[in-house]
Formats: structure tokens, sequence, C-alpha cells
């Protein structure tokens, strides 16, 4: 199976100032995003930002306060679930247990009017684009939670919809089946072009399959980036802090650089202009040296993780702090031994000490 | 580890008490409805043989077979879209739906028939006096019990989820309702049906004291007191029907249960 050209050119969407009251909450407060055709975005938050409650609407399974929803730009807004051609995968198991595999594939296809022969057809495209195709015949007790899931997801792509729309797939099964499913909806997204929406609260599996990751706070968006981008340049302390890991070191700006252990570093935009300020340092951007006169730390224990391990550093003077170093470097370090900790030079995220 | 002989006893005494309790009073009734009358000795089928000959007895099988059929029908129309709305749409009222469902099981049937004649007195002036209006009444007495079963399927789905599912594949809330909610809780309403038939089959006070006509619980009552071995032999076959009709719906139930959970 080869993943070349989309098969289909996905449609565009608009999430425009979406507001979402439930009584007294605000589920989502002023949401605007804009979907390019065929691009998978993930929506990323903690459970109630609001994340699950954007696709929702854009589903058409809730309705906003206020607020758009436009695909390939018509207006949606009031249009009923079922009258918007969207595919969903839900995050419990949805699949028609009455229904076999092969015939909850091709139910959105019975209800199209399409005849036996192309939806039979049709849906054993889609199976076998996940990968099941001898299951077919089989009810969905009979299947594993990953298989469902694929199932689900064949289902969903079976009516060839407008957009694609992932509500926590994975978020029910265990870890190993949850990285392969991950790579494998976006191999087949990328396969059939269609535009995706995917929300999860699990940062890894946002960063590890989409083209632009939103995390989400309160019902609001607090950034929009690739992932890369959003790693490397937070826009805000609880994008830093929700994705990837932070140190939090004291630091003193100037002139757009930061003065932290020793060394001077760029601020990325968004950071205090000057004074003193926290730094948020990523576990992988702290430098370690082995002993001298420098050494301003002492390790207090090493984790040892596979290919890279965490070494846990008391600063002289200050609060601890944790590096991520290959392990081939970490298993020379053993507690009680002394370190100087500096930090590379990549720029940081340096924001206002919070009040004591 | 093998239950100990004490116990394996226990079993078979208690199992042997059960049945003797259950069966000895059917044995009896066959036997009292095959006996010859007088003090002759041997057997006929004549008590037997009035179940399909005696036009009163054959007119009431049949009112009291086509108000079961009704009442399920009824029953059926009226709770299960109901149910599966307020699930669906307005779960908030689900505890007052099930008051109300469950209210008849509180309430005497006496009591209820007194409140309902007043009821009845425009029903039979609309209707006329067939004994089939007591459909409506029935509908009313078959709903705790129906309103239970049907709940219990609807517990063992998660018709959110699904009901979701087939609305983002294009299903309308009929078709929703019709093709994704309702052939998953098939078992529950077929039991919903069985429990009708067999309750509407031996209600008595409504039919009676509504006076509504000859049902077959009232001509048992009335032959009772005339031909006692055919008012038996009619008892002891709408039982065994009823027997009948439940054991087919375990059966039925236990050959089309499909695993709904996923194992991971």
């Amino acid at each position: 199976m080869t993943t070349t050209a989309p098969t289909s050119i996905g449609t565009s969407v608009e999430l425009t100032d979406l507001t979402r009251v439930y009584g007294s909450t605000r589920a989502l407060d002023g949401l605007t995003l804009h979907l390019e055709p065929g691009e998978l975005v993930a929506l990323l938050g903690p459970s109630g930002c609001g994340k699950t409650t954007a696709l929702r609407i854009l589903a058409g399974l809730d309705q906003p306060t206020t607020g758009t929803v436009s695909v390939g730009g018509q207006d949606l807004t009031r249009v009923p679930a079922n009258k918007r051609d969207m595919g969903m995968v839900f995050q419990a198991y949805s699949l028609f247990p009455h229904l076999t595999v092969l015939d909850n594939v091709a139910f959105g296809l019975k209800l199209r009017g399409e005849d036996r022969a192309t939806r039979t057809r049709k849906a054993a495209e889609k199976l076998e684009l996940v990968g099941l195709s001898e299951h077919g015949k089989k009810y969905a007790g009979q299947l594993s939670g990953g298989q469902q899931q694929r199932v689900a997801l064949a289902r969903a792509l079976a009516i060839e919809p407008s957009v694609l729309l992932l509500d926590e797939p994975l978020s029910a099964l265990d870890a190993k089946v949850r990285t392969q499913l991950r790579d494998e909806i976006r191999r087949v997204q990328l396969e059939v072009g269609t535009t995706t929406l995917f929300v999860t609260h699990d940062q890894e599996e946002a960063l590890a399959v989409a083209d632009r990751v939103g995390v989400m706070n309160k019902g609001r968006l607090e950034q929009v980036a690739p992932p890369a981008q959003l790693y490397a340049s937070p826009a805000s302390t609880f994008v830093a802090e929700f994705v990837g890991l932070n140190n939090k070191v004291a630091a003193t700006v100037r002139d757009r650089r930061a003065e932290v252990f020793g060394s001077s570093v760029p601020v990325i935009d968004g950071s205090i202009d000057g004074g003193t300020g926290v730094a948020l340092v990523r576990p992988e951007s702290l430098l370690l040296e082995a002993g001298g006169p420098s050494a301003n730390a002492t390790v207090a224990s090493v984790n040892f993780l596979g290919p890279i391990s965490r070494v846990y550093i008391d600063i002289d003077g200050a609060e601890a702090v944790m590096a991520a170093v290959p392990s081939p470097v970490a298993i020379k370090l053993h507690p009680g031994d002394r370190l100087a900790v500096g930090v590379e030079q990549t720029p940081l995220l340096v924001v206002a000490a919070p009040a004591p | 580890m093998r239950p100990s002989t004490t116990w394996r006893v226990t079993r078979w005494v208690l199992l042997a008490l059960f049945a003797a309790y259950f069966a000895l009073p059917l044995l009896s009734m066959l036997d009292f409805s095959t006996r010859t009358p007088g003090s002759a000795p041997g057997r006929t089928g004549a008590a037997w043989l009035n179940l399909v000959q005696d036009p009163q007895l054959v007119g009431a099988i049949i009112t009291s077979l086509l108000l079961a059929l009704f009442t399920v029908l009824a029953m059926l129309v009226l709770l299960v879209p109901t149910m599966i709305w307020v699930r669906l749409r307005v779960p908030g009222a689900s505890r007052l739906i099930e008051f109300l469902c469950l209210l008849p099981l509180t309430i005497p049937a006496l009591v209820v028939v007194v409140g309902i004649t007043n009821v009845y007195a425009w029903v039979t002036y609309l209707l006329g006096d067939s004994a089939l209006t007591l459909t409506f009444a029935y509908v009313v007495l078959v709903l705790p019990y129906s309103y239970r079963a049907i709940d219990a399927a609807l517990q063992a789905i998660d018709v959110n989820t699904l009901s979701e599912a087939g609305r983002s594949l294009g299903a309308g809330w009929f078709t929703v309702i019709t093709r994704v909610v309702l052939p998953n809780i098939v078992p529950g309403v077929m039991s919903a049906a069985f429990i009708s038939v067999a309750l509407v089959l031996g209600e008595y006070v409504f039919a009676s004291l509504l006076n509504l006509g000859d049902t077959l619980p009232v001509v048992i009552a009335l032959l009772g007191k005339s031909e006692g071995a055919t008012s038996v032999a009619a008892s002891l076959a709408s039982i065994i029907f009823v027997a009948l009709l439940l054991v087919g719906l375990s059966f039925f139930n236990r050959g089309r249960s499909y695993d709904i959970g996923g194992q991971t």
C-alpha cells in the first residue's frame, strides 16, 4: 500500500468566534479556528477545556450559543448533524452491535441509497484501507478495542465525508495499540486527504499526528502552531507547561536576553521585557558538565527510561531541576556527583515570577 | 473443588421440593380435567375438547388473544419511542417517566377499576362496549413490567454514542430509533411483549368489574361454578401457553446474544 497523493482534496473549515454556554459555565469562549483543505489539526488541552465541545459543534451534535461554523465556504451552523456529511470516530466504542463489520461500514452508504453491490465494494475498500478485510463478517463484540476503532474509522470514511472528526479515538486503548493506531490514522488520513479535526488530551498524540496543534485552555485557544514550533516557541506559560516538561529557573532579562545559570540566552516573543522572572527551560536544553571549579550543582538521582534518562539535580541555593540526558551519558552520573549546569543557546520563554 | 456430599444431597432435595411444589398442582389439574365424571374409572378428553368446541369458551379465548395482541402493540408503540426519546433528548425527564410507569404497580387493581369506571363510561359511549376496549386499561396495567424490561435493555447499550454515530452517518431521528437503537434492544422489547401477554391472559379484576364481556379468565371463573373440569382444563391450557411463551423467550434471547462489550 502506498501513501502518495491524496485521492480526494479536502474541504476548508472555518470556526468563527464560537461560544457555548452551559448554565453558568462557558465551555467555549470565542474560539476561532481555520482548517486548510486536507489538513489535520489537533485540539489539545486538559479535560474541560472545551476541545470536545468544539468538535461536537462542528459535527452538529451540539449548538453554539454564538458564532458560526462553515465548511467549504458554506454556513452549516444550523444544519443538523445528519445533513453535514462528516465522518466521526468516538471515544467510546460505537459500532452497531447488531450489524457485521462490513454492514457497519456500509451503513452510511445504505442511508445514501447506494445499491448493494456498490456499498459492499466501497465498504470492502475502506476495510482494506484499515487492514481488516478478513474481519468483515464478524460482529463488533468479536473484535479487540483497537480493531473496533479501526472499523469505526473505516465507517466514518466510507461516506467520503467532507470533514473527519476524531474525538479522542485512542483513549480507551492500551498504550501499544494506541501508538500503532495513531500512526495508522495519520497514514490513512494522508492517503484519503480528508480535512481532519482530532481532539485529544495526550500531547504526544497531538504532536505526532497533526499538521498543526491548537492548545486550548478554559474554552479559549491559547496557540495554534505546527508541532515543532509549538514546542520551541510556546506563546504562553500554559502552552509551555502543557506541551512537554519544563524546569522553572530564576532568570534576569535585559535587551531580549536572559541570564540563566550564568549563560546568556535569547528570549522568545511573549517573554517579559526586563527584570527578574522565571525561565521555562526544557529538560533537554540543560547542559551538564562533570565536576570542576565551576560546579554549581549535585546529582540527586537518575531515572533510566530507555534511550534517555532523567537526571534530577539539586542546584546550589536554588530549586531542583530535571535534565533529559542520553542514557549512555547518564549512566556515568551517580547521586552525589558535582556538576556544572548550564543552558544551551535555544531561545527561552521567560515569564513574570508568580507572586510569592 | 467438588461440592461435598451433604451439599449435593441438599441441592437435590431442594430441587425436588421446588419441582413438587410447582408441578403437583399442575398434575392435579391435569388429573381432574381428564377424569370421567362421577365415580366411574377411566379417562375422558371431553373437557379439553370443550376448549375448541364450546362457543362461549372459544370466543373468550379469541377475545383474550386479541386483547393480548392489541395491548402489546399499543404498549410498544407508546413506550419504545418514548423511552428512547427521553433517554436521548430529555434525560432529565427519565425519573418522571419511570415514576409514572411504575405507578400502576403501587395502586391496587381494585382501586384503579373504581377510578377508571367513569372513564370507561366515555370509552364505551365512543367505541362501543366490546371487550377489546379493555386494551386501554391493560396498556396501563402492563406499563411497570414493560418499562422495566425495556429500560434494562436500553441500559445495556450506549444509546447516546450509537445514536450520535448513526446521525453522523446521515440518519435522521426516525432512522436512528428504528435502525440503530431498536435492533439492539430487541431482547428487552420481546420480554416486555411476552410478559404483557402473560399478564393480559391472566387478568380478571378489570375484565370482570368493568363488565365488558367475556375474556378467558372471566369465562374460566364462570365455568368454575358449573363445569369444573372444563374450567380447569382452560386454566391449565392458558398456564401451559404462557409457560411456553416464556421458555421460548429465553431461548430466543440466548440465540441472539452477541457480545456487546469490547475486548482490548
